[in-house]
């Protein structure tokens, strides 16, 4: 056999890959039938093509959760804090709790007998207003049956007046057409009126959206706002959210396809700093869902359904419903389109524009400049009603006081991300939106003027004003 | 064999998969003509125990893509995924793992 050294016995040998070819690496690791980690036990689950038996895949699904954790630990400079998990009560959510307590507990173990983290704090947002059905005691026996705290935030505590969202957007007309000059959203940046109900402000906030595909990412844009606030509430530098890869990679889809590709590397990537004082660790984003329901049928996770505004809807009922049918249809013929599209996310960094922009005053998302700019790019366009209203003008200067409240209307328009503008757009006027960085805005402008319910958008112009009140002062 | 040999078996849905069936059941029994495989069963749920949306569930005789099968506690896909031959007092889980997290 060996005499005949030629390439075309060698071709041979290498389609038929028989006793006498060493086997190649990936097949000497496996059994035919067997796990792929012990190689004594018959599998209970394949993940990706590979098969585990029950024992070999929990263990695998601890030791890749404190791998993802320490490489996240690793790339940010956090000092010894408090952490908190932000827990919806879902699978993924539940799953990662129960991993962060085992985490915890294997390092009070150690020699150290000291853990990197003080302490473990499980935060919760709390949807009943809008969906009655969850039955959130169980969210929180989740979080007892695992020995940790629970504090619960309610969604409508995003309306509530008190010193952390003093100031709200109620917008007052909104005019975004492709091209046109008078792009504006103005609104007036109110102090909460205490005659109606934070409860009843967010319903009505939910029920002026115009579509499922709003409704989510206002769902979503709240609950990070409140999640932050919890974390910084209770002195937890770190955040760990649950999103898995699954998740992911839908959001990569929808996100980009919602036109927030600019925030994009702080809304899903592995470890985002963008928070003042909080770091957000997505520590659940090598797991797929497949692999958390078997993890969590395996080690008796409880978890509970968390529904959405598109559960049990058609496909096509909202951007983020049809990019997780299509990214896990997708998965489901090719098992690692999942996998290829997180790790394609992985290589994405911030623009240093986007590092160095200012918050959106929506969602707190970094601003693009010249979000107008690409609108006006858009070729799609609709006729509006554009009667030139005078009261709206671009320059701060000639805001006028409306009637109402005395307060002024300003325009917003620039300070107000992208994919933020669409949804104020298409939202009923008076709406009022929940501000996730108005405070801030007001706080740059200077102290002793607590009072000044203006905002002048046009960042330039806030930037000069900055710089009068600075050189005001030391006058 | 005779055509009256039936096998019970036990199925149960969750992650959600429950609000799609008839009472919201979370656990059913289903009575099947020997020998029946897990396509046969899927095709049993479908026209007998899912309420309405019946394309939530099922999709060209088999689940739909994000609903895992579980057979006895073991993924279906060890086995042989829609062949798989189902035997009397199986449990078979239907899991959904859309909308989680």
């Amino acid at each position: 056999m060996c005499d005949k050294t030629t390439e075309a016995s060698l071709e041979t040998q290498r389609v038929s890959p028989k006793a006498t070819v060493e086997p190649s690496q990936y097949e000497r690791k496996r059994v035919p039938g067997m796990c792929i980690k012990c190689k004594v036990i018959k599998p209970n689950v394949t993940i990706r093509r590979s098969l585990y038996c029950k024992a070999c895949f929990v263990r695998t699904c601890v030791v890749k959760f404190r791998t993802a954790l320490s490489r996240s630990r690793k790339n940010t400079t956090v000092p010894r804090t408090k952490l908190m998990v932000a827990l919806s009560g879902g699978p993924s959510s539940s799953a990662m709790l129960n991993l962060m307590a085992d985490f915890q507990r294997m390092e009070l173990r150690g020699t150290e007998a000291q853990s990197r983290y003080e302490d473990i704090i499980a935060g919760h947002v709390d949807e009943s207003v809008l969906f009655p059905d969850v039955q959130d005691s169980l969210i929180s026996e989740i979080a007892i049956s695992l020995s940790i705290e629970c504090r619960i935030t309610k969604l409508e505590d995003v309306f509530a007046t008190n010193d952390e969202a003093p100031l709200f957007i109620k917008l007052v007309q909104s005019t975004l057409a492709p091209g046109a000059l008078k792009d504006k959203i103005c609104a007036h940046l109110v102090k909460t009126n205490d005659s109606i109900s934070s409860k009843k402000r967010l319903q009505s906030l939910f029920s002026s959206l115009a579509s499922a595909t709003d409704r989510e990412e206002m769902l979503d844009i709240i609950k990070t706002l409140l999640l932050i606030r919890l974390a910084r509430k209770a002195e937890c530098g770190v955040l760990l959210m649950g999103d898995s890869g699954t998740r992911i990679a839908t959001k990569i889809v929808s996100l980009a396809s919602r036109g927030r590709g600019f925030s994009l590397p702080f809304e899903v990537g592995a470890e985002s700093s963008w928070f003042d004082n909080v770091v957000v660790y997505r520590p659940m984003r090598d797991f797929i869902m497949k692999e958390i329901a078997f993890f969590n049928m395996w080690t008796k996770q409880n978890s509970v359904v968390v529904p959405t505004f598109t559960t049990g809807a058609p496909k096509r009922a909202s951007i983020g419903r049809l990019t997780e049918s299509f990214v896990i249809g997708l998965d489901h013929d090719f098992s690692s389109t999942v996998s290829t599209i997180c790790r394609t996310m992985q290589k994405l960094e911030p623009r240093k524009q986007a590092l160095n922009s200012l918050p959106c005053l929506t969602c707190g998302m970094p601003v693009e400049n010249d979000a107008q700019a690409w609108r006006s790019r858009l070729t799609v366009s609709k006729p509006l009603a554009v009667e030139a209203e005078p009261t709206i003008q671009s320059n701060g200067s000639n805001d006028v006081p409306s009637d109402e409240d005395g307060l002024v209307r300003a325009d917003i328009t620039d300070v107000v991300c992208y994919s933020c503008q669409n949804i104020l757009t298409s939202a009923a006027s008076g709406t009022t939106f929940p501000g996730a960085t108005v405070d801030h805005f007001l706080k740059s402008k200077g102290p002793g003027d607590a009072k000044v319910d203006i905002v002048n958008a046009k960042q330039e112009a806030l930037r000069k004003q900055i710089e009068t009140f600075l050189l005001n002062d030391n006058e | 064999m005779s055509e009256a040999e039936e096998i019970t078996v036990n199925v149960e849905f969750s992650g959600g998969m429950e609000r799609l069936m008839k009472d919201q059941a979370s656990s059913i029994q289903a009575k099947l003509p020997e020998p029946a495989t897990i396509r046969d069963l899927i095709i049993h749920v479908r026209d007998n125990v899912v309420e309405d949306k019946k394309e939530l569930f099922s999709k060209n005789d088999t689940v739909c893509p994000g609903i895992l099968v579980i057979i006895n506690g073991s993924d279906w896909e060890v086995e042989d995924s829609e062949d798989t031959v189902l035997s009397n007092k199986d449990t078979v889980l239907f899991i959904s793992t859309l909308h989680g997290g």
